[in-house]
């Protein structure tokens, strides 16, 4: 007992001291738990420490399934799934050659499950980091941290599938793979069958008590991984399975999630702190092992996406910032390793190398992400550009004489507005959209408009921003501000942000004005306040008219018709 | 606490020998505690201010905390319950305690739910239970009338109301969990064999089932037994009112929206309260002495509970989280007045069913007003250089007053702040 205590004290005081420097500089956790393991490594060895670990992997996967989301699922199918596949039809097989020629060179026992264990780190990138990560573009709904997040989630079930498979004793034996398989399948249908009552069920026999409900949902999780025990499979499928069977958005289940979601990161800490305890000082070959795997990470996979990206009709900055932020190895390769290393079928220096190439390759992801915009401006816009010019031709719609007009960046809900408003006042404009996904509503809807990034001159060019009277720019994001208020013209340029305090940045930058929601939303509202303070009465009245209006927003069809903002 | 830190010394086999050790425990639990005094005023304060605003790094930093103090505890002998209990007592103080209390709470639970299964595995089958099973039974009936009556004399001292005194009693008969960690301790340390583990056992059991009853009927058996309880009344007794919130207002998320809604408020309710995830907002508002705060995410109970929202006549909300917003129309009372944020407009008609008596569309708000401006912008230029010119001296004066420009962690979410996790 005392042991663990202890152990435990080491654990979280070291991760505590390095997150308070990781939180300095803003990086992920992650890499700073595994930096606190290597050091703790050296001081604690505890066998207890793993099995704590395996909650931790117990509790990461069932937050997964707990927030897997089908209409997410359906966005994979719609934006991510041929760049997905692409990535692991391409790289897996390059990756699991490479391991296997590691593999027999190095004599370890096995090659070819350690050349999967190889292929699979190489392959999958990370969730929480690359959530993390691009938190604020998703949050602002930019095309790539949509795509980027539609990716991972992709090979985070792959990494489940690949998971399922390894936890069969023999895989080159397919009779033991397919009954694994079986089993994997039996789960998650166990799991969607107790989804629609699931959550019910235990609020009515927990009598709605927030703690019962959360120990319940516990209870489930371990029965599903006991069972998943008991048929001999990975405990990751169980706790999968109870994730989906207890899943449930309601507003009622928020105080078991934040349960579930304290516990799974006490349990987290614990299994990426326990993962670099695991590692040995790497020898050679393991040095070796993990500069290849970095190479694979870093530069194979973003070049693969990146070029399947531009296929689809991404443009090149998209594509580029999308697969730039797919670089880093993903945390459930991590669970792959620890698990196989339980298993004792990983060879230790693969093991090293691993968790070694993971370490670096989160931390370059947070580091590269400070410089990405550079390195497309030297590196990749110089290749691709020509490229890039004849898609925006093809893909436009622009008459050669505009001028005087009004370029509007983003067609979402309020630069339909804004174009609706201009038809109506007669003036001319051209919108500028990056998303291929409304091309189509572009070419039907806009007289002039241009499909490409309003970062890239040519796109600028293409929408006569020198001849133009004013800009205004529906996208919150600082990047595509700061680089619009950086042309040199003529035109007035309205921009966006999210708060004061860019906004005033961007005003000193020259924007004309900044549209900043809550500022504009706020001169509304305090009155709206106000009138209902003095005399409650008003608020059907305010009430009718707002549902009016939102009627009439929606017959006008700027509801969600592409939910964007 | 004392006999925790006692049970844990080696020998306790005569009285001089439980004296010093007694007195030992004391010298070190003071020098943790003063420790743990000096941290929370200097220490903690400037640590957890600057990284409050990360959930994620807040939570196991607490952890490491508690584990110091753990580690510390250990190292001078002492049981590691004492260490965690003055880590707690010096992370209490920081104004980050209710929403730290919220995060650590399911983990405790977590643990008491494998420590109680790991108590009922140590007591050897139904035989060790049962062993003492008449002395148990006896010793749970005086030790609840005992209580009973030992509490409502205290209380009653104090000059509480008869029924607060009652209440305050009848909730506390059952035996203390507390209990079981002595005797599981007690157990390791070979004090006491697994039948005495079972005997408290049993009575935890029957004091834990019975207290259960007696709590939920509490004002029940109250009534029934008033009469009876008549004597002790006395005119001077008076409960002392503790200060709770009521008839106020709350504002989630401290943002240019509710910023500008928080003097419009102040003037109508005396109490104005804001809840908010951020420590540089809450800091804004301390500043601005006009306020009150409480830190927190709004999702969690305890922040809720805070706030008192249940008493609350107006709530402002520039959280665009539909699931938080439901939960706030949930809990509020029918009366009170209820503005919300969304971002869609189903979600605004989900929210105006349940209950919300006003919806703030912000973006539909800001492209109406965009639209103005374009269309003056064409139309009328002095009057969109008027409207512009007063929303960007707003925009100027809010950047005075945040100056967060800096913050790293601009992505990170601030239930409620008006951002979107």
């Amino acid at each position: 007992m005392t042991e663990v205590v202890l152990a435990l004290s080491v654990v979280f005081i070291t991760a505590s001291v390095l997150l308070v420097i990781a939180n300095q500089f803003g990086f992920s956790p992650i890499p700073f738990y595994i930096i606190a393991g290597l050091i703790t490594g050296v001081f604690v060895d505890q066998p207890e420490l793993v099995e704590l670990a395996q909650w931790g992997i117990a509790f990461l996967v069932f937050v997964f399934g707990l927030r897997l989301d089908v209409s997410d699922l359906q966005s994979v199918l719609r934006d991510g799934e041929v760049v997905a596949i692409t990535q692991v039809a391409v790289v897996g097989p390059i990756a699991v050659i490479v391991g296997y020629l590691f593999a027999i060179s190095f004599g370890f026992d096995e090659p070819i499950r350690n050349a999967i264990y190889f292929g699979a780190a190489a392959t999958l990138s990370s969730t929480i980091v690359g959530a993390g990560v691009f938190k604020a573009e998703l949050r602002n709904n930019l095309v790539h941290g949509r795509l980027a997040s539609s990716i991972h989630l992709f090979d985070d079930l792959i990494a489940i599938a690949v998971v399922l498979v390894l936890s069969a004793e023999v895989i080159t034996d397919p009779t033991v793979v397919t009954s694994k398989l079986g089993f994997g399948v039996l789960f998650l249908i166990a799991g969607l069958f107790i989804y629609r009552h699931g959550f019910e069920l235990l609020v009515r026999a927990a009598d709605g008590t927030d703690e019962l409900v959360l120990m319940g949902s516990i209870s489930i999780l371990i029965a599903f991984m006991a069972a998943a025990e008991i048929a001999g499979i990975s405990i990751v499928i169980g706790a999968f399975a109870a994730g989906i069977a207890i899943r449930n958005d309601r507003a009622e289940s928020l105080s078991m999630r934040n349960g579930i979601e304290s516990i799974k990161d006490f349990f987290v800490a614990i299994f990426f702190v326990t993962i670099g305890a695991l590692v040995q000082l790497p020898d050679l070959e393991g040095l070796l092992i993990a500069s290849v795997l970095i190479g694979l990470v870093l530069l194979v996979n973003p070049l693969i996406q990146l070029v399947t990206f531009l296929y689809e009709g991404y443009d090149s900055r998209t594509a580029f910032l999308a697969s730039s932020s797919l670089n880093q190895i993903s945390e459930f390769s991590l669970i792959i390793a620890i698990q196989a290393l339980l298993l004792g079928t990983i060879a230790d220096a693969l093991f090293d190398a691993i968790i070694l190439a993971a370490v670096t390759t989160m931390l370059l992801t947070v580091v590269g992400r400070r410089y990405e915009d550079q390195i497309y401006d030297r590196v990749v816009a110089p290749l691709v550009g020509g490229r890039q010019s004849r898609f925006v031709d093809t893909h436009s719609q622009v008459d050669e004489r505009l001028s005087g007009h009004v370029v509007v960046i983003g067609y979402g809900r309020q630069g339909r507005q804004l174009v609706e408003r201009l038809t109506e006042l007669g003036e001319p404009y051209v919108v500028v959209d990056n998303d291929p996904a409304l091309w189509e509503e572009l070419d039907a809807e806009c007289r002039n408009y241009v499909l490409g990034d309003a970062q890239n001159d040519y796109t600028r060019e293409k929408a006569r921003l020198n001849e133009a009277r004013l800009l205004v720019s529906t996208v919150d994001h600082q990047p595509v501000s700061r680089s619009l208020l950086a042309v040199e013209t003529d035109a007035d340029m309205i921009v966006r942000a999210s708060s004061s305090s860019e906004a005033a940045d961007l005003l000193d930058s020259g924007a004309t004005f900044v549209s900043v929601p809550s500022v504009l939303a706020a001169d509304g509202l305090v009155d709206t306040v106000r009138e209902v303070i003095e005399d409650d009465r008003e608020l059907s009245r305010i009430k009718t008219e707002q549902l009016t209006t939102l009627r009439e927003l929606e017959r006008r069809g700027l509801a969600t018709r592409f939910e964007r903002s | 606490m004392v006999v925790l830190a006692l049970f844990s010394a080696d020998s306790l086999d005569n009285a001089s020998e439980i004296a010093t050790t007694l007195a030992v425990i004391f010298v070190m639990m003071g020098f943790i505690g003063l420790f743990s005094i000096l941290s929370s005023r200097y220490l903690l304060p400037r640590l957890f201010r600057r990284i409050a605003d990360n959930k994620d790094v807040f939570l196991i930093v607490a952890i490491g905390w508690a584990f110091l103090f753990i580690a510390i505890a250990e190292g001078f002998d002492l049981s590691v319950e004492v260490g965690a209990f003055l880590a707690g007592i010096s992370l209490a103080q920081l104004p980050y305690s209710k929403e730290l209390e919220d995060r650590i709470t399911p983990i405790t639970d977590f643990f008491i739910l494998v420590f109680f299964a790991s108590i009922g595995l140590q007591i050897e089958g139904l035989g060790s239970l049962l062993a003492f099973w008449q002395e148990a039974a006896v010793a749970s009936v005086v030790l609840m009338v005992g209580n009973f009556w030992i509490m409502f004399y205290l209380i009653d001292r104090e000059g509480f109301s008869v029924e607060t005194s009652f209440i305050g009693s009848i909730n506390m008969v059952q035996v203390s969990e507390f209990s079981l960690v002595v005797g599981a301790l007690a157990l390791a340390q070979g004090y006491i064999g697994p039948d005495v583990l079972g005997y408290l056992t049993l009575m935890a059991l029957l004091t834990m089932t019975l207290s259960t009853y007696i709590i939920a009927y509490n004002h029940a058996i109250y009534e029934r037994v008033s009469p009876w309880f008549s004597r002790f009344e006395d005119g001077k007794k008076a409960d002392r009112e503790i200060k709770e919130y009521n008839n106020h207002a709350v504002a989630i998320g401290y943002d240019e929206i509710t910023e500008r809604a928080l003097p419009v408020l102040k003037d109508a309710y005396d109490d104005v309260v804001v809840i908010d995830r951020k420590t540089d907002h809450i800091e804004q508002v301390k500043d601005e002495k006009q306020y009150e705060y409480v830190f927190g995410d709004f999702r969690h109970k305890e922040v809720r509970k805070a706030a008192n929202l249940s008493k609350a006549s107006f709530v402002l909300s520039s959280s665009v989280q539909t699931e938080v917003n439901e939960i706030l129309l949930a809990e509020t009372n029918d009366e009170a007045v209820v503005f919300v944020e969304a971002e869609r407009i189903a979600d605004a008609r989900r929210l105006y069913d349940s209950g919300a008596a006003y919806v703030i569309l912000s973006t539909y708000l800001t492209a109406a007003t965009l639209c103005e401006y374009l269309e003056q912008y064409f139309t009328d230029p002095s009057a969109f250089e008027a409207a512009t010119q007063a929303d960007i001296e707003r925009i100027r004066q809010r950047q005075v007053a945040t100056n967060d420009s800096s913050s790293l962690f601009e992505s990170t979410p601030s239930t409620g702040g008006g951002a979107d996790d």
